[in-house]
């Protein structure tokens, strides 16, 4: 009985407690920038929040300033940078919460796969972050950009993204797995520095028309991880669709007098590889979409199924039309297989592909691809006919 | 050990040097010597000597208070002293056999002719009578002490359902179960416990339901009690109770007769001691302290309901804090990052570490929860009020506790509360503290190593030989019809398997109610 007491004691008072920290000894890091600095070093950039400010508890002052501040320090790689980075900070950075990764496009170009170890390895930090490429910028610049929405700008651009019916918070993982895969060449989000008013001088901080951040797109990155381009925020929606990551997306048609749109819920892809008489791969890419009718300007009495059977067709016309614009553009600009046509080669044909791998970035831009569509209309809204139009002008 | 052994034999030998196994004798001033020898010093004893006209002597002696002596005049005293004796009636041929047979015909009598016998009833609060010439004593039952009534118990307290509550009587007590059970099969049988207090214990049980074997070892573990006093139904838990160093309670007590008759019916067997309104049902299950009776009086959706929210509380009442301390010491990142910020905020300033900050929160509130049981009642709201006050506002505002600890601290109270049992949530408070300290050192690394186990503790207790756990492990899952949920009583016809067995029902299957099943004809 004495010697488990004895052992019972060593457990308790020689084990424990050395990772325990309590949250005000922890500065807690939302966001991550990379950007390089002079003589081959990276600089990092961060958001750290400040608690005090965001206490949303009633009675006292209140929050006044900034709920955030930025920080950043460079160092030869990503340790070395934090540590000269902690010599300014009073308390622990945690990387537990980190939800964002800015890269600055001029570090993306120079590529980032000898740089980004350190997002996996540590336990603390979490896979689950989103991940974009700054669009003419450095991630510095963006890390003072102030979000009027949100407390924690960073979170604002992770929310922005997710709204518009892309990869998320799962960016990063996205991106891992393109990485370390031969069929498929990863892809990183882009955003860029725009205006809440368009075309209008933005204003201060605290103006109502600041400075935000925006969706522009995704970048496409090469074998190496170097980033060779951009795609714009229509291709990177087609783009998405084909690789099965898309959650929303709204198709617009011209429709006999005016327009009609459809705002997809479910979608889905699936890619069908073959191979043509010369041995050479091609695929046919079968798009899926339901959806509601949210806009119908003509005057198109949308409560007639047969309607509805026209323009299902029409959109899925015009569905693939703008998909299979995008595959071309990327197959004759990049030449690079972000959507990971690949991939499904190797999953369905393993053999053939062990001998199609090395020369893939070369085969892809020649690959044939046929795309087909299939748009399934589930809601019409609360009306056959717009309202606009008179009983005889509506088209049954 | 040895000593103790010594000093139990040295009590023994004062008692018997009063010649209490003796026989009685005929002659009644050698018997008043005797009784006066052994009552001596005993203030409350009171001995009537009465001679009536030429019939032989009467003494009358009793424990003043312990009987009702207005009921002792009409009935007996003022017939013989005014109306004397009935003559002319030839069967009547002593004075025994008047006060036998005539004078105190309502109340229950008995002759007895040790004078061991004669104390004891006397002690119990009867009417001893000794006559001149007769070898054998009276025992008439006058009793009339003085005693609570029956009230609705104010620890058990239930919306629908009955309002009468044990007392300290063991006589009224075995009456509410009696009236409640109008079958010869309810057995009630006595065992005396205290070398001092002879206090009247009863076994009760319903023959032919509670089996043999649990019969047999509540009698030998009953049997083995040697103690001088019984004061609370406690005393006798902790010599019988299986694992004497758990925390937690495998003894049920009650103090509900409701609670006592629906246990019998399952095959359970219930312990009444004297001079307390607590009754022990044995074996008891971790699942019946989560249960309430007024889970059987209520509908079956909404108690079904109601016991999936115990579970949870349990829960949160044995590991909210822990899980707190560890998530934002060891682990925020498993917060979710707003909350996390949130919390962050709350904590600026805080100048405890959160484990400590836990153990004071808990510390005053179960100081606070003391205070409320112990004090007069008159002080008690001021307790409250200062409590909340201090602990609920001035605390966080000062910055010495967060404002999520005064949460968390404050919801596993509550939840701590909702435990039907109280034994069971005492437990459960005490086992916080070690959860605690687990997850301050080790995080929730220490919560599973804790979880474990107690898991593994709770399941090796066993109470009379069923395990605690039953029927969940061993699972059982016909019973468990009555444990993560009550099935309505039509669909649930049998007892508990290791109580009441599988070879009897309790109902007969096919009572759901409907229009095809019975029912007059329209």
């Amino acid at each position: 009985m004495k010697k488990v007491f004895s052992l019972l004691f060593c457990f308790v008072f020689l084990t424990g407690c050395w990772d325990r920290k309590e949250l005000n000894d922890r500065a807690i890091w939302l966001a991550t920038g990379w950007d390089v600095a002079e003589d081959g070093k990276i600089e990092i950039s961060g958001q750290v929040v400040i608690p005090a400010n965001v206490q949303t508890q009633g009675g006292g002052g209140g929050a006044t300033g900034q709920g955030y501040f930025t920080i950043s320090a460079k160092g030869k790689n990503v340790r070395d940078a934090l540590q000269n980075m902690q010599a300014k900070l009073p308390r622990e950075a945690f990387f537990g919460h980190r939800r964002v990764i800015f890269l600055g496009e001029e570090f993306a170009r120079r590529g980032v796969k000898d740089k980004l170890d350190i997002n996996g390895r540590s336990s603390d930090v979490s896979l689950r972050t989103d991940i974009f490429v700054i669009k003419g910028g450095t991630a510095k610049d963006i890390m003072t950009l102030a979000n009027p929405l949100e407390k924690s700008p960073v979170i604002a651009t992770l929310k922005e993204h997710q709204q518009s019916g892309g990869r998320g918070d799962t960016s990063y993982l996205y991106f891992l797995i393109a990485a370390n895969r031969e069929g498929i060449r990863p892809s990183i989000p882009l955003v860029e520095v725009s205006k809440s008013l368009e075309d209008e001088p933005s204003g201060k901080d605290e103006s109502p028309k600041p400075k935000v951040l925006r969706l522009a797109g995704v970048s496409v990155f090469n074998n190496q991880l170097k980033m060779k381009g951009f795609l714009n925020t229509e291709e990177n929606r087609d783009m998405l669709w084909v690789m099965g990551a898309l959650k929303k997306m709204t198709i617009s048609i011209k429709n006999g007098g005016g327009d009609t749109s459809i705002d997809l819920m479910k979608i889905s892809s699936k890619i069908k590889p073959t191979f043509d008489k010369n041995g050479k791969p091609s695929f046919t890419v079968i798009l899926k979409g339901d959806g509601a009718i949210t806009e119908s300007n003509s005057g198109m009495d949308v409560s007639y199924s047969d309607n509805l059977r026209l323009l299902e067709k029409e959109f899925s016309n015009q569905a693939k039309a703008q998909v299979q614009k995008t595959i071309v553009k990327v197959q004759k600009e990049y030449g690079l297989d972000v959507f990971g046509f690949g991939e499904e080669l190797h999953q369905h044909h393993p053999k053939k592909w062990k001998i199609l791998k090395a020369d893939w970035d070369q085969l892809f831009p020649e690959a044939a691809i046929t795309v087909q569509a299939k748009i399934k209309i589930k809601q019409i809204g609360m009306e056959g006919p717009s309202l606009l139009y008179k009983e005889s002008e509506i088209k049954k | 050990m040895f000593t103790f052994k010594k000093k139990k034999s040295e009590h023994k030998k004062t008692l018997s040097a009063v010649p209490i196994n003796e026989e009685l004798s005929s002659d009644i001033t050698k018997s008043e010597k005797i009784l006066r020898q052994l009552f001596h010093n005993c203030a409350d004893f009171i001995v009537r000597p009465i001679q009536i006209n030429g019939q032989p002597k009467i003494l009358m002696f009793y424990l003043e208070g312990l009987l009702d002596t207005k009921n002792l005049e009409i009935v007996l005293l003022k017939p013989l002293f005014f109306q004397g004796l009935p003559n002319g009636l030839g069967e009547i041929s002593s004075l025994k056999q008047i006060m036998e047979q005539r004078l105190i015909p309502g109340t229950s009598m008995q002759t007895v002719s040790e004078l061991k016998k004669l104390v004891e009833g006397v002690l119990k609060g009867e009417l001893g009578i000794l006559i001149d010439g007769e070898t054998n004593a009276l025992l008439a039952d006058f009793k009339g002490m003085e005693q609570r009534n029956v009230e609705e118990p104010a620890t058990e307290v239930t919306i629908r359902g009955p309002r009468d509550g044990f007392n300290e009587s063991i006589k009224i007590n075995t009456s509410l179960l009696r009236r409640r059970i109008r079958s010869t099969r309810l057995k009630l049988e006595p065992i005396i416990i205290g070398e001092l207090s002879r206090t009247d214990v009863a076994i009760v049980y319903i023959e032919g339901i509670a089996q043999e074997s649990l019969l047999k070892e509540v009698r030998s573990r009953l049997s083995r009690i040697e103690i001088d006093g019984i004061l609370e139904s406690e005393y006798i838990e902790e010599f019988i109770e299986d694992a004497p160093y758990s925390p937690f309670p495998q003894i049920q007590n009650t103090e509900r007769p409701d609670i006592v008759t629906a246990n019998l019916l399952e095959g359970k067997v219930a312990i009444l001691v004297d001079n307390t309104p607590f009754a022990l049902i044995v074996p008891m299950t971790f699942w019946s302290g989560l249960q309430s009776v007024e889970d059987y009086y209520e509908r079956f959706w909404y108690t079904s309901f109601i016991r999936l929210v115990r579970y949870v509380l349990f829960n949160t009442a044995m590991y909210l804090p822990s899980i707190y301390v560890a998530l934002t010491t060891y682990h925020p990142k498993l917060i979710p990052t707003t909350l996390l910020i949130s919390i962050a905020a709350a904590r600026e300033g805080v100048p405890f570490p959160a484990i400590i900050e836990a153990l004071i929160m808990e510390f005053v509130f179960e100081g606070l929860r003391e205070a409320g049981i112990r004090l007069p009642k008159a002080v008690g709201s001021a307790v409250s009020i200062v409590g909340a006050l201090v602990i609920g506002q001035a605390a966080v505002q000062a910055g010495i506790v967060s404002a999520p600890m005064v949460i968390v601290v404050a919801t596993t109270g509550i939840a701590s509360f909702a435990i039907p049992r109280y034994n069971l949530g005492t437990a459960l408070r005490l086992v916080r503290f070690p959860m605690l300290l687990l997850a301050g050192v080790f995080g929730l690394y220490g919560i599973c190593i804790g979880f474990i186990a107690l898991t593994i503790h709770l399941v090796n207790l066993r109470s009379f030989g069923v395990p605690y756990f039953t029927p969940v492990a061993p699972q059982i899952p016909s019973d468990l019809k009555d444990v993560l949920f009550r099935a309505p009583r039509w669909a649930n016809k049998y007892g508990p398997l290791f109580t009441f067995g599988r070879n009897k029902q309790r109902v007969e299957g096919g009572q759901m109610p409907s229009p095809n099943n019975g029912g007059t004809d329209q």
